[in-house]
């Protein structure tokens, strides 16, 4: 199935691109999903224990099977305001 | 009660954001505008510029006004955050309060605040005066 992930500020700064698709195995969790990015992708890796996840703009746990179609959100702490 | 929440790149409009809140017919208005500061410790800020999740932002914003109403008695609340560039003295966010009485309007205006700062995904990104720029939010807060 595919999953769009999306990126922002530092995140996507380092990586150089806001979002992209991937193809992952049915089941996949949003934890799996973080893991398999983290392996390819250093900026990933490096952020990876500050990182949290939303699924189609709801915060997630880390335990969220994914779906077709999902749109996953790598998110960095806030600073909004 | 009703809400109002946008995450837009233009300048912020008080008047606009005023007469949203005024038509609450109520006792008291409570605004709060996130500035940019020119002086932090010994950093001096030339510019901050701001990036959002926007679609996932707005659910935010929305779901913490519908908080504030459970807990205070208030009309209608407002937020409004920018994104892009927001030179010093110019505001990356408002947030409004209307209501009966200023006492809840007060209050809920500062739980508005605080809990937009931990929860809504938006990323503040410095651009100091010597040339260097950095991405603020290290860790979560909460």
């Amino acid at each position: 199935m595919t999953v769009t992930v999306n990126v922002f500020a530092r995140l996507r700064e380092q990586l150089g691109t806001s979002a992209w698709t991937e193809s992952v195995p049915e089941g996949t969790t949003s934890r799996q999903l973080v893991k398999v990015l983290s392996e390819r992708e250093a900026a990933i890796s490096e952020l990876e224990n500050v990182l949290r996840v939303a699924v189609n703009d709801e915060w997630v746990q880390k335990d969220r099977i994914l779906e077709d179609g999902d749109e996953v959100a790598l998110l960095t702490p806030v600073s909004g305001g | 009660m009703e809400i109002k929440v946008d995450i837009q790149a233009a300048p912020l409009s008080l008047d606009e954001l005023w007469a949203f809140l005024a038509a609450a017919e109520g006792g008291g208005i409570a605004i709060f505008g996130g500035t940019t500061r020119r002086i932090t410790g010994e950093r001096v800020t030339e510019q901050l510029s701001y990036e959002a999740h926007g679609s996932m932002a707005r659910r935010e914003m929305e779901k913490l006004a519908v908080k504030a109403g459970e807990q205070w008695d208030v009309l209608r609340i407002g937020l409004i955050h920018r994104t892009g560039i927001v030179p010093v003295s110019e505001a990356s966010v408002l947030i409004g309060v209307a209501s009966a009485h200023r006492g809840p309007a007060f209050e809920a205006a500062r739980f508005l605040i605080d809990e937009l700062k931990v929860s809504v995904p938006v990323w503040k990104k410095e651009h100091f005066a010597d040339g260097t720029t950095e991405w603020q939010g290290d860790d979560w807060v909460r």
